[in-house]
């Protein structure tokens, strides 16, 4: 063995007994994006377990090939569960319905910390080990990464709009006012999310879902919202959006790695917008 | 605060009035250089370094005011630094040894051991301190984290010295192209850029070209660029600064679009205007440069 292999060795294996985390995924019609979200929890460098918990809001027979992947050389057990979710009727997709599934998720969960990667975004090798050594250092319950955004061919996002609004013009707007605040960088597909507390005297609370590390008794105490109005439909608030405000509002402590570990593609339902045909329900509402 | 010899003179006079004690940050301060060193008698150094044992700037030999033995980070608490074989090379992040082993520098980042410190960040220093018209960062792969952590800390800065990676050295290191677009939207324009090389594993010194893997960068906030007005107190230290890091266009810049902007006394602006002043040498207190 070389000496820098010697090095490498005794480097990986320094980081001691760690918590397990379940990292939670969402699917449903798209089992190769599936396939490269699993990889990337595969390879995560975190030396503690890692339970995959995969909620198939879909046809099962669609994700065989995708149960065969496993994971190579890991840094730590590694384990998959596989859940089939069945939709009630009348049960469409969206925020309520991915709410559920959450919390179905956490309160399903038997490890003390809980994450969640979306079927179409990727993490980083060193995302999970990131944001336990941040728990760790600052004794927050919930603690959050930065993002870098893609095109869903790959390519970083840098236009200056921000995606997430049905109006293209408002979504300018709204990036020139975030930029003011440095969450969007010119010439950077960085998001710099944040969620500070209202005495801090910041607006802006923006943190995707697959970005957060949670303490999983914080999330029982404070679950996903499964109720949206028209107007959440209208304002583009889903369920991570109403999450953040609520941990807010219930002065939960929060930090952030500082680090853009999340591979954040665009394309989901919060920032595709169809054009809507008058006299039919809005997607995503409950009311 | 400091006399100016040079009496007589429009800027001199300005700068005796106007000029304050330039407030520098130092993270990662054992390893200093200039010109901040040389620019001592003008400076108030905080200085911060997890591997220096006192709090005492005179007993420790660093130069700095107050020398704290706290790694700065992106959040307060207590972490693990990995202490490196070469103790300049010891970080809060791991070694990347996916990228390290293909260079003969990679020994340098073996870690001899892990070593629990206490955190702090730029933002608890400025609370106690009050804002630093300067920021230097050595700080082994975290320069884009406490960056992005500390944003308010940079907007309040004048000159920022910042060493970082232009590959990915430790594990969750950021490097140099995503600090970069960070800098330029805090206001700042890049005015040095020092690549700093290594060879490849095998290869022996004058052999064959090699590829830069870090860089030592300096940043002047661009009022001229970003059409803003500073205070004269901040105009004077930029101006100080500008002629000990020998960029004396940017200053002379400076000075014609404060000067046309009414934002300093005519017979300076009209002084400073003109590259002679830039080239005599400035007397100010016990520094002269």
């Amino acid at each position: 063995m070389t000496r820098i292999k010697e090095v490498m060795k005794r480097s990986e294996s320094s980081t001691g007994v760690r918590d397990p985390i379940t990292v939670v995924t969402i699917t449903r019609g798209r089992p190769e994006l599936l396939a490269r979200a699993m990889g990337s929890v595969a390879a995560q460098d975190y030396s503690g377990p890692i339970v995959h918990r995969v909620v198939v809001d879909d046809a099962p027979e669609l994700y065989a090939d995708v149960q065969r992947t496993l994971p190579s050389t890991p840094a730590g057990p590694r384990e998959q569960v596989w859940v089939f979710a069945t939709r009630t009727e009348g049960e469409t997709s969206g925020p309520a319905r991915l709410a559920r599934l959450r919390n179905r998720a956490v309160r399903a969960a038997t490890t003390r910390l809980v994450a969640f990667l979306d079927d179409d975004n990727e993490f980083e090798p060193h995302h999970l080990s990131s944001l336990v050594d941040c728990m760790a250092q600052t004794g927050a319950a919930a603690v959050h990464s930065h993002r870098r955004l893609f095109l869903r061919n790959g390519t970083p996002y840098i236009e200056h709009r921000m995606p997430w609004k049905r109006d293209r013009r408002e979504g300018r707007a709204v990036y020139e006012e975030l930029r003011e605040m440095h969450v969007f960088i010119h010439g950077s597909n960085v998001i710099r999310d944040r969620a500070r507390h209202t005495w801090q005297n910041d607006a802006v609370r923006m943190v995707d879902t697959s970005e957060w590390l949670f303490e999983r008794d914080l999330l029982l105490r404070v679950p996903f919202c499964e109720e949206y109005s028209y107007e959440d439909w209208v304002e583009v608030r889903p369920e991570d959006n109403k999450l953040v405000r609520a941990l807010v509002a219930a002065g939960v402590t929060i930090a952030c790695t500082h680090m853009p570990s999340l591979r954040y593609y665009l394309g989901g339902y919060s920032n595709t917008f169809p054009p809507r045909r008058p006299g039919r329900t809005p997607l995503w509402c409950t009311e | 605060v400091h006399g100016v010899s040079t009496a007589g003179s429009p800027v001199a006079e300005w700068l005796a009035h106007r000029l304050d004690t330039i407030r520098v940050v130092d993270v990662g301060c054992r390893g200093s250089r200039s010109p901040w060193r040389e620019l001592r008698p003008l400076l108030e150094v905080i200085g911060c370094d997890p591997l220096r044992g006192s709090q005492d700037g005179s007993a420790s030999g660093s130069g700095c005011s107050t020398c704290y033995p706290f790694a700065i980070a992106p959040n307060a608490g207590t972490a693990t630094l990995h202490v490196a074989a070469d103790p300049d090379c010891s970080s809060l992040l791991r070694p990347n040894w996916r990228i390290l082993e293909r260079y003969n520098y990679a020994w340098r980042f073996e870690v001899e051991r892990e070593l629990a410190v206490t955190c702090i960040t730029l933002e608890d220093l400025q609370r106690r301190h009050g804002s630093f018209d300067v920021v230097k960062l050595d700080s082994q792969g975290l320069e884009y984290q406490l960056i992005s952590s500390g944003m308010d800390v940079i907007a309040g800065a004048l000159c920022l010295d910042v060493e970082a990676g232009l590959l990915e050295n430790y594990v969750g290191e950021y490097p140099y192209g995503m600090i970069d677009p960070l800098l330029r939207e805090a206001g700042f324009s890049m005015i040095e850029f020092r690549p700093l090389f290594s060879r490849r594993a095998g290869w022996r010194e004058g052999e064959s070209k090699h590829q830069p893997l870090w860089c030592e960068t300096i940043w002047l906030r661009d009022f001229v660029g970003r059409a803003e007005l500073p205070d004269e107190t901040a105009a004077a230290k930029l101006m100080l600064i500008c002629k000990a890091l020998g960029h004396f266009a940017y200053g002379q810049e400076l000075a014609i679009f404060l000067g046309d902007e009414d934002a300093l006394p005519a017979p300076v602006a009209a002084q400073l205007a003109d590259e002679a002043a830039w080239q005599e040498v400035w007397q100010i207190g016990d520094w002269s440069g």
